[in-house]
């Protein structure tokens, strides 16, 4: 702990709800964050390390996270919010695409989650919060990547908060339905229409409806919850 | 923890109560040179915790590796008071 603030890792930091989720905690934390685009009115200072880096490839995942925790210790916090989509029917789908959506939506979390898994361990605390979807637990036409990587994510936080509990570490998925974000913003206007119709509460998703979650998930008071997957989708799944 | 302001070498009292963390049950048949996994039951998960506790214990970060080199307390607990002597200022 340096300055009195725990340190936060947010790995996807560029994408709408990792950036977000960064500008709500950079007063509170010590930052480290990965992104591979850009971070627009977040800049390195002594509590803020940048860092641009592959999320699908181990050792650099692994390298940002030892720069981390040689500089700011063992984390209190990873949010693993690293996300793409490649929307295709499944008979058109390239291996190479499907390989590309897990290693960046699910693989990446792995890579994080071991890489810090033994700090935390050591210092007998740690939350760990994994960006899903409701893709997870409901399917839609052409997203059979997208939707495994995200059911994998749910299958691995209930194994790392089995096997983790113990050492006084949490993790939950958050599981958003549709959200109005960058990743969305290319969705067809007859589909965007069509889950605000199936929406009970009758509008997408705004990434202001998931930060709280992420700050309950964080707060040192909610020790109790973990293994479980969080959905806000204004009844979307219902 | 044993070191910190009060720095000194493990002793079987202290590795007892690792194994005991990293097994999440009391040892009854405890002794110097059994086969942590054969003769007193670790597996990969106690392993894991094993390490994790005698860092948390004692600053040592031991390897996996080690523990499949070291396979009794006995070699266990001289290999981290090696370590012990050559890392920190010790008080006995």
């Amino acid at each position: 702990m340096i300055g009195g603030r725990k340190s936060a890792l947010i790995i996807g930091a560029s994408g709408d709800i990792g950036f977000a989720t960064s500008q709500h905690l950079n007063e509170k934390f010590n930052l480290t964050l990965q992104y591979n685009s850009s971070l627009p009115g977040l800049s390195e200072s002594p509590n803020c390390i940048l860092r641009k880096a592959d999320v699908t490839k181990a050792i650099e995942v692994e390298n940002l996270i030892e720069e981390s925790v040689q500089h700011f210790g063992a984390p209190y916090a990873l949010v693993y919010s690293a996300g793409i989509v490649i929307d295709k029917p499944i008979a058109f789908l390239e291996t190479e695409s499907w390989d590309k959506v897990i290693n960046t939506n699910l693989s990446g979390a792995f890579y994080a989650i071991k890489a810090v898994s033994r700090a935390m361990m050591v210092k007998g605390e740690g939350r760990i919060i994994l960006i899903g979807s409701i893709a997870a637990h409901r399917a839609n036409l052409g997203q059979a990547a997208y939707a495994a990587s995200k059911s994998g994510l749910e299958a691995l936080s209930r194994s790392v908060a089995f096997e983790l509990g113990r050492y006084g570490i949490s993790c939950n998925v958050i599981a958003p339905g549709p959200v109005e974000s960058k990743m969305f913003r290319n969705t067809k206007e007859k589909v965007v229409n069509a889950a605000i119709k199936f929406t009970p509460k009758k509008r997408l998703g705004f990434i202001s409806d998931i930060i709280p979650m992420v700050d309950y998930l964080l707060d040192e008071n909610n020790d109790f919850i973990t293994g479980q997957s969080l959905v806000i989708d204004g009844g979307f799944s219902l | 923890m044993i070191n910190g302001n009060t720095k000194r070498l493990l002793t079987e009292a202290d590795f007892k109560d690792i194994l005991e963390f990293a097994l999440d049950d009391e040892v009854l048949n405890f002794d110097l040179n059994s086969n942590i996994y054969d003769a007193l039951g670790l597996d990969s998960i106690g392993a894991v915790a094993m390490v994790v506790e005698i860092e948390k214990k004692t600053g040592i970060r031991l390897k996996i590796e080690e523990l499949e080199q070291n396979l009794t307390p006995a070699q266990l607990i001289r290999l981290i008071n090696g370590y012990l002597i050559n890392t920190v200022d010790l008080k006995q």
